[in-house]
């Protein structure tokens, strides 16, 4: 689980959850992706799993599948932070998420 | 920081402060601790409209609740009670200021009705059972907005939104335009902030049994000031108002003004002729206590091929606000005098507008237009530069004003007392190894990181408006008393006092008190803002200890029969010069002259009162420089290293000045990375909470790396200038222009403050498109 802060609050900006299964080659078993702060509740970043999914966890791979974390999502602008900016930085924090996964599924 | 500059002493030595040890444990005594036996609480409804119309108020609901002993709107008071502006400009519009709305309101949470009950929690119940009926209004938030052809009116009393303009002229600066190789413009605007002192405002009064006197605890910066302006507004004998700042817990120039809630609290208590507390809940404070900056500044700038500044034009657009407080005025007028900076700028012209808008009051806050000033002229020098192709450093010192021109008057008519901008700057980029700053950046660059240096070389004003008083007593037993009209609220002067005196009277701290904040303890004085009381309550102070030290000295003399010429001090007193075992201690001086053995001729006692003005203020000055990188990936700017050199003259604590650059930088930062006090179009608050306005919390501090010079004040029996403001004035143009630095290789050519994440990544985002 990943989470970008907002500076005051310190509540979600975006957040990303990542539960990875990986064989010991190190090919992607299965792969639930989930994002938070694009929309009313957490959403599972399907394009981004599929992406993953029988594939091997390299970083190319891994930055591929995270950039379609906020694909077909819909997030309100605030005072803070603009809809591109909270879809960039979900993808972001995929990124950091499914990457801190995979290292913990390596152990 | 070094003491090198104290021969022996006091001053420049850094003891623990003497009033912390019941601040930190939780003794001290704030406006909320005052409570009197049938006190009563006083509550506030509030507008939730930012501009709108009172069609009808029902009070009888609330006047029926429990603990409930009066109600009071806007209807129920004079039309003359009022708050007023303390400066009357030509052509100044000056719309009401009621203490209760009346007819209509101008910002969101305006106090609309008051009540006054036996709890605090009655007392709001019962507020918020008021029933109002608004008609809203159009309005407007945004001050440049405000004077475009169509705005609303944010004060439909008056025929526009400007509530005045000033314009100063110096040297011919058409000539200089015409005559430039180069003339670039560029427009920046300064962030609304929030002045968030960590004790919201509040009072507490106690009428006397007939009504005729008042004792007043007001969380204040200038209990005296504070005094005048309640009796003013009231109508009441200032002579005759007790006012007390207890231990105040900040103000950074918000505490300065007397507010609503303040006379309606004191109307009340003669009116009930009862104990009366109001205190600010957070949500209250921070969208009703002053903010600060919302100026828009618009220049041009003429500069010769060699790199000459010759002439700058500046127009400002300065939020006002929807109402005028006594300082509400005043923070433009010293962007316009500062306008020109460290530099030699004769043809000039400098234009302020000043603008109502439908939202909270804007007025003094720590830098109070210095940081406006110094903000748009250092971006002015370092766009300059690029225009030209020059060495940013290489144009400052083309253009500083040399020490040997002071007092040197300005291009906006201001007088920099003394100043020796080189000497900061050497040792700031000495201590921050700046050639070094620079191999790193090009070399981190090429590796495509967004990595920017950059710096400030500022003025800083202390030591205005006006006089300070301060009374050195030393006491039938030998103790010294020292009053003074200085007023600290977090600045340390019981202790900072208490070394000076100390140092001139050549007795040790312990044997000095220092008493503030009491109109009844001390002389007329005028309060702690602007950075003024090291310069004038300590020049005060200084005054009246040689008064008492001379006075001292004769007594002495007399005790030991000797001529005073043949005195000198020595440790805890005097002594005969040539024979150290021939001295007279304080404790015996003063028991000889309250016991009336004195000189013939000589009054008996032995206090002396100063009322010291020194009629011009103190220019302080100060290099920053910071390295900052930005994260591409998410637009975060972090602050690498920030080394910031003062020089504030004769340092008494450094222990204290160190914590007033901390501070200082802190809410420099905060105005430069997070803090910006947002409202709709129409005057809503959007960041009314610490939900949503960010500021530094200890953990986002970068290193601070602090040095010093010192330059003498000419114009101060001790040498110092204040030094509260620099960290707003220097630290947030250093890493505006270090981060405008670190953009430069996208083309990118200026960005408002504050600097937050997801601003900077679509700036970048964007010029990445564009390349």
């Amino acid at each position: 689980y990943a989470k970008l802060p907002h500076p005051a609050s310190g509540y979600v900006v975006v957040s990303a959850g990542a539960l990875i299964t990986r064989q010991a080659s190190g090919t992607c078993v299965s792969a639930r992706v989930a994002v938070g702060g694009l929309g009313s509740g957490p959403i599972r970043a399907i394009p981004t799993e599929m992406e993953l999914q029988g594939k091997p966890l390299t970083s190319q791979v891994i930055a591929a599948a995270a950039a379609k974390a906020a694909e077909e999502t819909d997030p309100d602008a605030d005072t803070y932070a603009s809809a591109e900016y909270k879809r960039h930085m979900a993808t972001v924090y995929a990124r950091k998420a499914i990457e801190a996964a995979v290292e913990r599924a390596a152990r | 920081m070094t003491t090198e500059h104290t021969a022996n002493g006091l001053i420049g030595a850094s003891p623990k402060r003497v009033e912390d040890p019941p601040l930190i444990t939780g003794r001290g005594c704030y406006v909320d601790d005052i409570n009197l036996p049938g006190m009563l609480h006083l509550a506030f409804q509030r507008s939730p409209y930012p501009h709108a119309k009172i069609v009808s108020i029902d009070v009888s609901k609330a006047k029926a609740m429990p603990g409930v002993e009066a109600v009071l709107t806007g209807s129920d008071l004079s039309e003359k009670l009022n708050l007023a502006p303390s400066q009357l400009l030509p052509n100044m519009k000056i719309p009401p200021h009621p203490v209760l709305a009346r007819g209509a309101v101008h910002c969101a949470g305006v106090s609309v009705a008051a009540v006054v009950a036996r709890t605090r929690a009655q007392a709001q119940d019962a507020a918020n059972a008021v029933e109002v009926e608004y008609e809203a209004l159009p309005g407007v938030s945004n001050a440049e907005d405000a004077l475009k052809p169509g705005a609303p009116l944010a004060r439909e009393e008056i025929d526009s939104n400007i509530c005045y303009t000033m314009i100063k002229n110096g040297g011919n600066v058409d000539k200089a335009f015409a005559a430039a190789d180069h003339v670039f413009t560029m427009h920046i605007a300064s962030p609304r902030q929030v002045a968030l002192a960590m004790e919201p405002r509040g009072i507490a009064v106690n009428p006397d049994a007939f009504g005729k006197g008042l004792t007043v605890w007001l969380s204040t910066q200038g209990p005296h000031r504070a005094r005048a302006e309640i009796a003013n507004t009231l109508g009441f004998p200032e002579n005759r108002i007790h006012l007390i700042a207890p231990d105040v817990g900040g103000g950074f120039g918000s505490k300065g003004p007397v507010y609503r809630e303040d006379i309606v609290a004191c109307y009340l208590a003669l009116k009930l002729r009862k104990p009366i507390k109001w205190v600010a809940t957070r949500s209250e404070d921070f969208i009703t206590t002053i903010q600060g900056r919302d100026q828009a500044m618009t220049s041009e700038m003429a500069l010769s091929k060699e790199g000459k500044i010759l002439g700058l034009k500046v127009k400002v657009v300065a939020n006002l606000g929807a109402y005028l407080h006594s300082s509400t005025a005043g923070p433009p007028q010293r962007m316009l005098g500062m306008a020109c900076g460290s530099y030699q700028i004769q043809d000039c012209r400098v234009e302020i507008v000043a603008v109502f808008t439908n939202t909270c009051p804007t007025g003094p806050y720590r830098g109070a237009g210095r940081p406006e000033a110094v903000l748009n002229i250092e971006r002015l020098l370092d766009k300059a530069a690029a225009v030209l192709g020059m060495d940013r450093l290489e144009i400052r010192r083309k253009n500083f004003i040399h020490p040997d021109q002071f007092p040197y008057i300005t291009g906006t008519g201001v007088e920099y007392d003394s100043g020796d901008y080189e000497k900061p700057l050497r040792e700031a980029l000495k201590m921050s190894n700046y050639e070094d700053l620079l191999r790193q950046r090009d070399e981190r660059r090429k590796h495509g990181e967004l990595v920017g240096v950059g710096f400030s070389t500022f003025v800083e004003p202390s030591g205005g408006a006006g006089f300070e008083s301060g009374t050195v007593r030393v006491e039938r037993t030998g103790e010294i008393t020292v009053l003074t009209g200085s007023s600290s609220h977090g600045q340390g002067h019981e202790t900072s006092w208490a070394q000076i005196a100390a140092e001139l009277m050549k007795t040790s701290m312990d044997h000095v008190t220092v008493l503030h904040g009491d109109t009844h303890v001390s002389q007329q004085g005028t309060g702690t803002f602007g950075s003024r009381s090291a310069v004038v309550g300590g020049g005060a102070l200084a005054v009246a200890a040689e008064r008492v030290i001379e006075k001292g000295k004769r007594i002495a003399a007399h005790l030991v029969e000797a001529a005073p010429e043949d005195m000198i001090q020595s440790d805890g007193g005097f002594a005969v010069k040539g024979v150290p075992d021939k001295k007279i201690s304080w404790r015996q001086i003063a028991a000889a002259a309250y016991g009336g053995r004195v000189p013939k001729g000589m009054e008996i006692g032995l206090q002396e009162t100063a009322f010291f003005d020194p009629k011009r203020e103190a220019w302080g000055f100060g290099t920053h420089v910071a390295l900052v990188s930005i994260d591409r990936d998410t637009g975060k700017l972090t602050i690498e290293k920030l080394v910031l050199v003062d020089d504030c003259g004769v340092v008494i604590n450094p222990m204290i000045v160190e914590g007033q650059i901390h501070g200082g930088v802190a809410q420099g930062l905060g105005e430069a990375q997070r803090e910006q006090m947002l409202y709709g179009d129409d005057g809503q608050v959007q960041t009314g909470t610490f939900m949503n306005y960010a500021i530094m919390r200890a953990a986002d501090m970068p290193p601070m790396i602090l040095g010093e010079t010192i330059t003498p004040n000419p114009f101060n029996p001790l040498g110092v200038k204040g030094v509260g403001e620099c960290g707003t004035n220097g630290a947030p143009p250093s890493v505006a222009n270090a981060l405008m630095d670190a953009l430069s290789p996208l083309g990118i050519d200026h960005i408002d403050m504050p600097y937050t994440a997801p601003k900077l990544w679509e700036a970048i985002r964007k010029a990445e498109n564009k390349n």
